[in-house]
């Protein structure tokens, strides 16, 4: 602990103000395209996270001709042969940087074991608090420098096993930031603020630093005599929050700084402007961003009215994942970010008696994109009816480890967890085929 | 019974062997014991006459006024209401919400007996008794649901498994749990979805469960017992209740029990009342059982419980401990607990409470109902702060958390100082800096300062020239003190 007295140019200091204080819009580009030149440079992984369990019979398997195909028609992509749902039109003409996986088959049909299975890589329950694959990435890929969270994740679901959404042995230091927990009614686009970054009406930017030193000399003091993980726990959310104050770190937040055009084009539900905020994120460095797509309400869980509420839900997705691509290329950032599209299980091929389509996990589709990924292709293959697996069965663990390998991350990197276990990353094989 | 406690506590660690941390301090004790039992940090008056009270029963002094205090009869309400209650119903609904607050607060601050009280939630009718009638609301009134609740909180058997196949581990088949759910078949809500209406339950004379995928019609049974048959006096529920809190089951009151020391000591006595745990420690079986049987000799009387726990050595042990950790099962020191949304808010008022003169929050128009009418900040502020469900040790809040208790209203007016009644009572001109130092730690941390933390504030007040200068030193220190590691916790 400091013990002179308070000045000005350490308070600046302390609160990390001073050089960096001013906007820092100009020098966004050329850091961008520094980035970019680098080859050592920074790996993305964004995440789409479709809650409920998205259909791949009305998406990226579809089934024309057969009972269990539906309403929605099929249309040709950017990639021969490749073929998506009518209400993916622009996600369509990015189809030489996807590759969709059409025979993925696990085996757990709960909304929770689900979840956990597809997040952790494996089931729930045992002793292991298995870290999600966000989590473990995010510390995998962040730089050693980075101010903003090593991960965030845009309202994800808040009651299914919180477990999966967690950092589990790995410890609170590697949690996501969650944005966009909050209703943001009657706005015009979806508000993702992290809310009260601002200092309160009436503190001081000089005031603020005192109140942080202040705290820093108490704390040095507790946790010096009382260590305890809860404690340390506490603390480093702290400095994450403090550190995220700073003015050109909250900036990132703003989405208000992008043009109403950008925002309309992404769509303005909470995925489309999470899908923007992801953009925002990988521009300055932030390595995992997720963004959940029907994590509010039943989302993909369509079990009843599946064709009306896929529809909704495909309208959303093609323009917030379609423009993501799209800008995330005019950056020259889409070599460097990889994107996974998946969800807890599919959906039955067969239509119940409610138009609806329920739970299934022995047939279904992930989708992959953008660095790292031999895109333009489908991997397996289901029979007509949809409901088995017919050729190049994939499962959990190999799509976790084709997104590690996609990412240039060893998936058999282990971390050791506090009972001295040596835990993987992902257990499984990368799929050879979908990388480049 | 306390010692008695100790007795089988002190067998454990001996046979391991672990060495007990040291007991705490009186100013730990006091914060401790405050906030388990009333809800609340205790006030600087009440920190300085309990550190200077020399009366060797001073301890169980405090725990006896504590339980009779109104503090007691809220923090209760609030606990047992989020326990029973699924995550997310409340918002909703906050003011069917405040009514059950306020059905529960009146029940324990009469001590009404345990099996009157799980007896009074079960058989409700709704209507004019607002309130209870919010639990079977919020499961839908379904009796699978229902059922899956009653089997957690009451017996300590988690059945949801049971629903669709059979319990994987413990001994109930498909059979038992809908066998269990036919109990609750006969509830019926109100037809249609009148808001403004009371809501009334009604028990029919028909009604049955079937078994999922099939038409075969499951009667009611009691778990591991015999088939009820119909009666001609008494609803379904009725009977299930009378099964439910007999003196004779014993899951009844070995639930009771295990959720009480886990809300006493941070996590339950023994970890699955299913016996699906092998690493847990015979002896917390076996200590679970003893405290059961005096509960339900006592009566089913609570405050004897919360009586026992607070007076047995252990719970008197400090958080610190020097060396190797002992394994959390054996309860051989306390284990630190984050305050719940609600203490934390609750504590922010006793250091500055609501001004009278205070504007009326938007949104908050006094209705027929005054009593019901819940403080909407105090709402808000929970809502937001609320940690998943969980271990109630693990520190699970996010940065969104944070900012708000770093930047957020509810901070903010205890830290403002023309809103915080605590600081403009610092302001008073007869205090010194020492005193005004003091004052500041006893009421955030419960304790005197340390010579490290004397220095740290006197210099802060003697760099603030004027009485601006001050009121804002003070202000920030208050900032800080609310936003330490140490405040966030009850250890």
């Amino acid at each position: 602990m400091n013990n002179n007295p308070l000045d000005r140019r350490e308070l600046l200091r302390a609160f990390g103000l001073g050089v960096l204080g001013t906007s820092c819009a100009p020098w966004l580009p050329a850091l961008a395209a520094e980035m970019a030149a680098d080859p050592r440079r920074t790996r993305h992984c964004i995440l789409l996270w479709m809650s409920g369990g998205p259909s791949q019979t009305d998406t990226f398997d579809m089934k024309p001709g057969h009972a269990n195909g539906g309403t929605f028609k099929e249309i040709a992509t950017a990639a021969p042969g490749l073929r998506f749902s009518e209400h993916l039109p622009k996600l369509a003409a990015h189809a030489e940087r996807l590759a969709v996986v059409r025979s993925l088959s696990t085996k757990e049909g709960d909304h929770d074991r689900g979840t956990h299975l597809v997040r952790t890589g494996h089931p729930p329950m045992g002793p292991v608090a298995y870290p999600s694959i966000a989590c473990a990435l995010a510390q995998e890929l962040a730089p050693p420098d980075l101010s903003l969270p090593a991960y965030v994740s845009v309202a994800p679901p808040q009651q299914l096993s919180p477990a999966a959404f967690g950092p589990g042995f790995l410890g609170p230091r590697y949690a996501p930031a969650v944005v966009g927990q909050q209703a943001s009614q009657g706005r015009r686009f979806a508000d993702l603020k992290l809310d009260d970054l601002e200092l309160p009406a009436g503190v001081s930017q000089l005031q603020a630093a005192r109140r942080m030193k202040l705290w820093h000399a108490l704390e040095d003091r507790f946790l010096a005599q009382r260590s305890d993980a809860p404690f340390e726990a506490h603390h480093a959310l702290y400095r994450k929050a403090a550190d995220l104050m700073r003015p050109e770190v909250r900036a990132a937040f703003d989405l208000s700084q992008e043009p109403d055009d950008v925002r309309s084009k992404y769509g303005p539900g909470m995925f489309g402007q999470g899908c923007l905020l992801a953009r925002r994120l990988v521009e300055r460095g932030v390595p995992l961003v997720e963004v959940a797509l029907g994590a509010g309400g039943l989302g993909w869980d369509t079990h009843q009215d599946n064709f009306t509420q896929v529809l909704r839900l495909s309208e959303e997705l093609d323009a917030g994942w379609a423009t993501l691509m799209t800008e995330l290329q005019d950056r020259s950032l889409l070599d460097s970010t990889t994107i996974l599209w998946i969800g807890e299980f599919g959906r039955t091929p067969s239509i119940n008696q409610m138009s609806g389509r329920d739970h299934f996990p022995t047939a279904w589709s992930c989708v992959f994109a953008g660095g790292g990924v031999a895109g333009g292709q489908a991997w397996g293959r289901t029979s007509p009816d949809g409901m088995s697996v017919e050729e190049n069965k994939v499962a959990i663990g190999d799509v976790l480890a084709t997104l590690c390998a996609a990412l240039g991350v060893p998936p058999d990197h282990e971390n050791i967890t506090s009972a001295e276990r040596p835990i993987k990353l992902a257990e499984g094989t990368p799929i050879a085929a979908l990388l480049s | 019974m306390s010692a008695r406690v100790d007795e089988l506590l002190l067998r454990q660690w001996q046979a391991r062997p672990v060495t007990p941390a040291a007991i705490a301090s009186d100013a730990e004790f006091l914060r401790r014991a405050s906030l388990d039992l009333a809800g609340v940090v205790p006030r600087v008056s009440e920190v300085r006459s309990f550190l200077a009270d020399d009366d060797p029963a001073k301890r169980r002094r405090l725990i006896d006024r504590l339980l009779g205090s109104s503090g007691y009869a809220s923090h209760m309400a609030t606990t047992w209401g989020n326990r029973i209650l699924p995550q997310g119903a409340e918002p909703a609904r906050a003011r069917e919400a405040a009514a059950l607050q306020k059905w529960l607060r009146l029940r324990f601050a009469s001590n009404l007996r345990y099996d009157n009280l799980v007896g009074g939630l079960l058989l409700t009718g709704g209507g004019d008794e607002l309130g209870p009638a919010l639990y079977y609301r919020a499961l839908d009134v379904a009796p699978e649901k229902i059922a899956a609740s009653v089997a957690e909180l009451f017996l300590g058997v988690k059945l949801h498994c049971a629903q669709c196949h059979d319990h994987p581990l413990a001994d109930w088949s498909q059979r038992d749990f809908w066998g269990f759910a036919a109990f609750f078949s006969r509830v019926k809500g109100p037809d249609g979805m009148g808001m403004q209406a009371p809501y009334r339950l009604a028990d029919l004379h028909a009604g049955d469960v079937k078994l999922p995928d099939s038409d075969e019609v499951v009667p009611p049974k009691y778990p591991r017992g015999a088939a009820a048959a119909d009666s001609p006096s008494l609803t379904r529920r009725a009977q299930l209740v009378l099964w439910l809190t007999s003196r004779d089951n014993r899951f009844f009151s070995r639930a009771a029990v295990n959720w009480a020391w886990q809300h006493m000591f941070g996590r339950p006595l023994v970890a699955s009342l299913e016996g699906l745990d092998q690493n847990e420690p015979a002896a917390n079986e076996a200590l679970l059982d003893e405290l059961a049987d005096d509960f339900v000799r006592s009566g089913f009387d609570l405050q004897a419980l919360w009586r026992t726990l607070a007076n047995t050595r252990a719970y008197q042990l400090s958080s610190r401990y020097e060396g190797d950790q002992p394994p959390p099962e054996l309860f051989a020191r306390m284990l630190p607990k984050p305050l719940t949304p609600e203490q934390l808010y609750d504590s922010f008022l006793v250091l500055a409470p609501r001004r009278a003169d205070a504007p009326q929050a938007a949104g908050a128009a006094p209705s027929a109902e005054g009593d019901l009418d819940e403080d909407p900040v105090r709402l808000e502020f929970i809502r937001r702060m609320r940690p998943p469900a969980g271990e109630p040790t693990a520190y699970r809040a996010g940065t969104l958390q944070a900012l708000m208790l770093m930047n957020g209203s509810a901070s903010r007016s205890v830290t403002t100082p023309q809103t915080s009644g605590f600081l403009g009572a610092l302001e008073a001109p007869f205090m010194t800096d020492d005193q005004r130092i003091e004052a500041l730690l006893l009421a955030t941390l419960a304790r005197q300062p340390s010579d490290g933390e004397r220095a740290l504030f006197k210099r802060l007040l003697a760099e603030s020239l004027d009485d601006a200068a001050r009121r804002s030193a003070l202000s920030d220190a208050l900032w800080a003190l609310l936003n330490s590691t140490e405040f966030a916790f009850n250890h």
